[in-house]
């Protein structure tokens, strides 16, 4: 019998946390059920998602049971069967064809597989296939300290990446982004070489500005027109402003792009600090916000429960992320410390983007809430990641090993048995007592 | 190294959350009172306008002449009507889009095969609203899609005008509407019509009223008048520009003549609006209730006439060269107009429908209203104002004789004659008379006598004071003045100084002179009482004083006068007593005869052109003048060339007159005397009604409206009763 370690306090805060936010989101689902899907997804969403929840809880359990050390041996075998998964939809894409009726295109983008019986989302699960190959690959590496040892790293990403740019799923694309980043700073990479990466991604922003679609530029300005200054600006003078936007779409804007802002901004604001209740307020009754159930879940949260609810569901993400990073302080198992602060960084960052684009802080992008959001693909893929994150909070560290990605800076020196982790509970106190 | 960079990356994430959160706060704490007023707002449905409904026309008694009445019109939204004129337009585009996202067309897989699908329903669409149309009166496909095409260039328009205005093209409102293309659906059909168009979800039954003229709509559609679209020059002149509820909207239609026209700002009401939220439940503080229209009392009795509709048809029908007449009955003491008659006429009711035939109708011109605007000479009806100008200007007395040889003067016996010696039945002249001689016999010698001794001017100035050259008050558009030829009026529509001559036309009505028949019956109420008044057709809310002059005569003077009308018809020697004779034990008729001189119409033009190919043609127009004639020759022959001067007169009105002929139109005035006991008129009694009738190329007076005016004044007895007793209008005023 393995004792039990502190780390398992994590693990049991992870999956409060992640209770409370699958309660709130499928309360949400279940009220907006009527009024958003009739003929659309199907009536009984809220029935469904648990369902769902159901599922990826099984999936969860089958996970810690197999252990993330005996899953990580798969992690390529997962990567490419989950990038074989994305091909037949870019395929779909550049035909133009539902490849007999295997896909069919959803506000102009193929993204799912129509598995019977459960739509499958290839670019939800690709997000944590990657984060486990990428910490895969990293584990035992030190070349990434070299900026040709980088190369590899990213050039692989640019494959499941572009796949998914073609499909076009800009939300999920931005998102491997931060991961893949994130992973090569925590992993020691170099901060000037990833600082010249940045720089150089930068500096392609303007040509890459004119390539992406019309509409995927129109969601960028939409955040700048919403204040009535520069609209105001880009009507009055809109040859100055024509690089930013046109006359007309500054004119039509709470009618076009602007439409699902502005109406995500009402329900938020409308909700107040203690909100309109389960179920109650104006948006709650109409459907003048599309998407309300998934991806603007959200809003009707703030809508419902106001200031107050935000607050709680931003505080249960930041439980999940600090959690996952004193598990990543405390493992010494190099694939488990990478692997936690992928899921880490994936939750964190889908969080930000998701709330950021609903208050207007961000582009509107194809972004789950996680555990929140209407969707069984992104539901899977974020209980299969914090399933391996408690499972590496499982695994006893190795008392005696190194703690990995320790590279000493210039004139430092590392004691072979340092320990001082991040806030993390000594996996000694129990033991020695 | 690795804790360090972990407690970098939390910070990120916490500066992220931070910034997340002071938002939060910002929308939610700090603005969440304006983010509230702007989610009720978004949660509202885009307001309805609340149609009112226009106020009835009712005549005297109450019975109702016109009404709106409730009905319904298929719509279709402007997309795609759009898409059906034009099938690669961008409307076409997007609803094929739409169509193919949402899967409308659950066979077809490919963005192509979704058009070809739309567009073979839009096809079926069409013929079902043509057979669905058909069932009321037969209309084709092609003719529909000709509606929508107007709708559609009419909105185009707009756009444009739009476009102009705001600097930039983006579609109006008029593009996000269903426009109607089958109005005029009632309860039953509009149930069969949603029933019918289910399945296109772009076909709707809206509510919207017909207009509809109750009864034996002939007899009334003049006077009552039609309605018609809003034009720009409506809207350019809207009273109601400022209200956003009441102002004329593109799409309305308004009173364009007879009474409709007239008592438009009466029987317009003001739109409302309807405010609903999205579980359409009404928003009580965003809505404002529709007013409807007032009703609109007229002094018609409604019963009179269609039956002097009736009269008079019969008589004109039975005239082969007649082409019209017309008849006015008027209360003498409060001027209402009583009846307003005008043959021929129409059935308003489907007035779209016969407009094409009516309009090339010149020959008989059922569109005219001829009792306020056509104009004709009043002939011998003015001669009891003759004498009343000489025994106003004192220069004769009723014992005043003259007399009659025949002839004005003894030497030219071919000018100036009495009528008695007009034509083969040379009769006896009239010998010495005196004023009530002189209109029971009509004698012209006598008139043309008085004529030289009080002089144009005298009489110009009576005219005046009866209301010649003037409209009578009615407050009709369509309504004339008629000409009273001054000596100024000569100099410049004739440019001739006055001669002798025209005094002495004048006298006998001839000339200058044109008077309308509705004039020509207040004549007779001034004949009748000696008191001019302006007319009222349209009661007003409030009863207003109308203009009134007694005319300058002594008592004794004026008793002549109307001794005299009594005899034309009482008299032996009166001029109508073979034909209009007519008494009973309380009332006779009484009443001056005219047979004015008439000139045939041009009723067809004949237009020589030279055709594109170089062809010499020519064709047959159908216009009552020549202006009429070549603007519609140009409107159906564009390309061809032609000269004016060869635009001749191809037809008239009578057809196929020997040349020689003279035509008279025929005139009755006159109204009804009491009589006491003994059969001898009650002078102190002043007649209550009076009339005017008129039939056009009648012939003679007497011979033609005599026997008319005898069944008038039974139909007055019928309708009022033996006592002649006119109730007052109803009841005026007040939104229905």
């Amino acid at each position: 019998m393995r004792p039990t370690l502190d780390l398992t306090r994590p693990g049991w805060v992870i999956a409060a946390a992640i209770a409370i936010l699958v309660t709130i989101g499928v309360s949400s689902i279940y009220v907006t059920d009527t009024h958003y899907v009739a003929g659309h997804d199907g009536p009984q969403n809220a029935a469904k998602q648990f369902i769902r929840v159901l599922l990826s809880l099984v999936l969860a359990v089958v996970v810690l049971r197999v252990g993330y050390q005996n899953i990580a041996r798969y992690a390529y075998v997962i990567f490419f069967a989950t990038l074989l998964l994305l091909v037949p939809l870019v395929i779909a894409n550049m035909l133009n064809t539902s490849m007999g009726g295997l896909t069919a295109p959803r506000n102009g983008a193929y993204r799912w597989l129509h598995v019977p019986g459960f739509p499958l989302q290839p670019s939800e699960l690709m997000k944590v296939a990657y984060v486990l190959a990428l910490a895969w690959y990293l584990r035992y590496r030190k070349n990434y300290r070299r900026l040709t040892g980088l190369a590899v790293p990213l050039l692989v990403s640019c494959v499941p990446l572009t796949l998914i740019l073609l499909q076009p799923d800009l939300g999920t694309a931005l998102l491997m982004v931060p991961i893949l980043f994130v992973m090569l700073f925590m992993a020691g990479a170099r901060m000037w070489h990833l600082a010249l990466i940045v720089l150089l991604a930068v500096a392609a922003m303007p040509p890459a500005w004119g390539q992406i679609r019309g509409y995927q530029r129109a969601r960028v300005t939409a955040v700048f027109l919403q204040s009535d200054h520069v609209r105001r600006a880009v009507i009055d003078q809109p040859d100055r402003f024509k690089g930013l936007a046109t006359r007309r779409q500054a004119i039509e804007w709470a009618a076009s792009s602007g439409y699902q802002l502005v109406h995500s901004k009402n329900a938020i604001g409308s909700g107040g600090i203690l909100g309109q209740g389960l179920g109650r307020g104006v948006y709650m009754k109409s459907a003048r916000l599309p998407d309300g159930h998934n991806d603007f879940v959200f809003s009707l949260v703030g809508h419902q429960w106001g200031f107050a609810g935000c607050l709680l569901v931003l505080a249960c993400y930041l439980a999940i992320v600090v959690s996952g990073a004193r598990i990543a302080s405390a493992t010494t198992d190099p694939f488990g410390r990478l692997l936690a602060v992928g899921v880490v960084t994936m939750i964190a960052t889908q969080v930000i983007i998701n709330v950021g684009m609903t208050v207007g802080l961000m582009p509107i992008t194809g972004t789950t809430l996680p555990f929140v959001s209407y969707g069984g693909s992104s539901l899977l893929n974020n209980f299969a990641a914090v399933a391996l994150l408690i499972s590496v909070s499982r695994h006893r560290p190795y008392l005696l090993a190194n703690r990995p990605f320790e590279y000493a800076r210039r004139g430092e020196r590392i004691h072979p048995v340092e320990r001082r982790g991040f806030g993390a509970a000594r996996p000694t106190a129990a033991h020695d007592r | 190294m690795f804790d360090r960079r972990l407690k970098m990356l939390l910070w990120v994430f916490g500066i992220a959350l931070f910034i997340v959160v002071v938002r939060l706060g910002q929308l939610q704490v700090v603005n969440a009172d304006y983010y509230r007023a702007q989610a009720r707002q978004a949660v509202l449905r885009k307001p309805k306008a609340l149609p009112f409904v226009r106020g009835s026309i009712l005549d005297r008694t109450g019975e109702p002449l016109v009404r709106d009445e409730p009905g319904w019109a298929l719509t279709i939204d402007f997309a795609v009507i759009a898409a059906g004129v034009n099938s690669s337009g961008p409307e076409m585009t997007r609803l094929v889009e739409r169509f193919h996202r949402t899967g409308r067309y659950v066979e077809a897989t490919t963005i192509e095969e979704t058009a070809r699908a739309f567009r073979a329903e839009l096809s079926t669409m069409w013929t079902d609203l043509a057979s669905f149309a058909s069932l009321d009166k037969p209309v084709s496909a092609d003719e529909l899609r000709d509606r929508g095409q107007a709708i559609h260039a009419r909105i185009k328009r707009i756009r444009r005008i739009v476009t102009d205005r705001r600097g930039f093209d983006a579609p109006v409102a008029e593009e996000r509407q269903p426009h109607g293309l089958v109005t005029g659906l009632d309860a039953t059909r509009q149930i069969e019509a949603r029933e019918w168009f289910r399945k296109y979800p772009w076909v709707h039954v809206r509510p919207s009223t017909i207009r509809r003229v109750l009864g034996f709509g002939e007899a009334i559609a003049h006077v009552v008048g039609r309605m018609g679209r809003v034009d720009a020059t409506n809207v350019a002149a809207d009273p109601n520009a400022d209200d956003p509820f009441a102002r004329y909207r593109a799409n309305e239609r308004l009173g364009v003549s007879g009474v409709e026209y007239a008592a438009e700002a009466r029987l317009r009401g003001r739109r409302g609006r309807l405010t609903t939220d999205r579980d359409g439940q009404v928003v009580s503080e965003a809505t404002i209730e529709a007013e409807n229209g007032e009703d609109v009392f007229v002094t018609l009795n409604a019963e009179l006439q269609r039956r002097l509709y009736r009269l008079l048809g019969e008589t004109v029908d039975s005239i082969p060269n007649s082409s019209g007449g017309s008849l006015v009955v008027l209360d003498v003491a409060t001027r209402e107009v009583l009846a307003l008659v005008s043959y021929p006429s129409y059935d308003p009711n489907r007035f779209d429908e016969l407009y094409p035939v009516l309009r090339d109708d010149t020959e008989r011109m059922a569109l005219r209203f001829r009792a306020v605007s056509n104009r004709y000479p009043p002939g011998s009806t003015v001669k009891p104002l003759t004498c009343l100008t000489g025994l106003m200007s004192g220069l004769i007395t009723p014992n005043t004789l003259e007399t009659c040889t025949g002839y004005l003067l003894p030497d030219h016996h071919d000018r100036w004659r009495c009528w008695k010696m007009h034509g083969t039945n040379i009769r006896k002249a009239h010998g010495s008379i005196d004023v009530v001689g002189a209109l029971t016999g009509s004698c012209n010698v006598f008139m043309y006598r008085l004529g030289d001794r009080v002089g144009v001017d005298r009489l110009c100035n009576s005219m005046d004071m009866v209301g010649f050259g003037h409209t009578t008050g009615l407050g009709l558009r369509e309504e004339v003045k008629g000409v009273n030829p001054t000596p100024s009026w000569l100099a410049t529509n004739k440019g001739t100084p006055v001669y002798p001559g025209h005094a002495r036309n004048f006298a006998i009505g001839q000339g200058e002179i044109l008077v309308t028949p509705v004039q020509l019956a207040n004549l007779m109420a001034i004949y009748a009482s000696g008191t001019f008044r302006t007319l009222t057709l349209i009661s007003p809310n409030t009863p207003i004083e109308t203009p009134e002059l007694t005319l300058p005569v002594s008592p004794e003077a004026f008793l002549s006068i109307r001794r005299g009308i009594y005899g034309v018809v009482n008299d032996p020697n009166g001029t109508a007593y073979n034909h209009a004779h007519f008494l009973n034990d309380r009332w006779a008729l009484c009443g001056k005869t005219g047979s004015a001189t008439a000139h045939r119409w041009p009723t067809a033009y004949r237009v020589e052109y030279t055709a594109k190919d170089g062809s010499e043609q020519a064709v047959i127009v159908q216009a009552g003048a020549k202006k009429p004639a070549i603007d519609r020759f140009v409107a159906a022959h564009p390309d061809a060339t032609f000269d004016p001067e060869h635009v001749t007169v191809s037809a008239k009105w009578p057809r196929n007159a020997p040349k020689d002929s003279k035509y008279s139109h025929a005139w009755f005035g006159g109204y009804l005397q009491e009589i006491d006991a003994g059969g001898r008129p009650n002078w102190t009694a002043t007649p209550p009604l009076a009339f005017s009738v008129m039939v056009e190329f009648g012939g003679s007076g007497s011979r033609t409206t005599g026997p008319l005016a005898k069944r008038i004044a039974q139909t007055l007895l019928d309708v009022f009763g033996p006592e002649l007793t006119v109730d007052r209008v109803a009841a005026s005023g007040g939104p229905s």
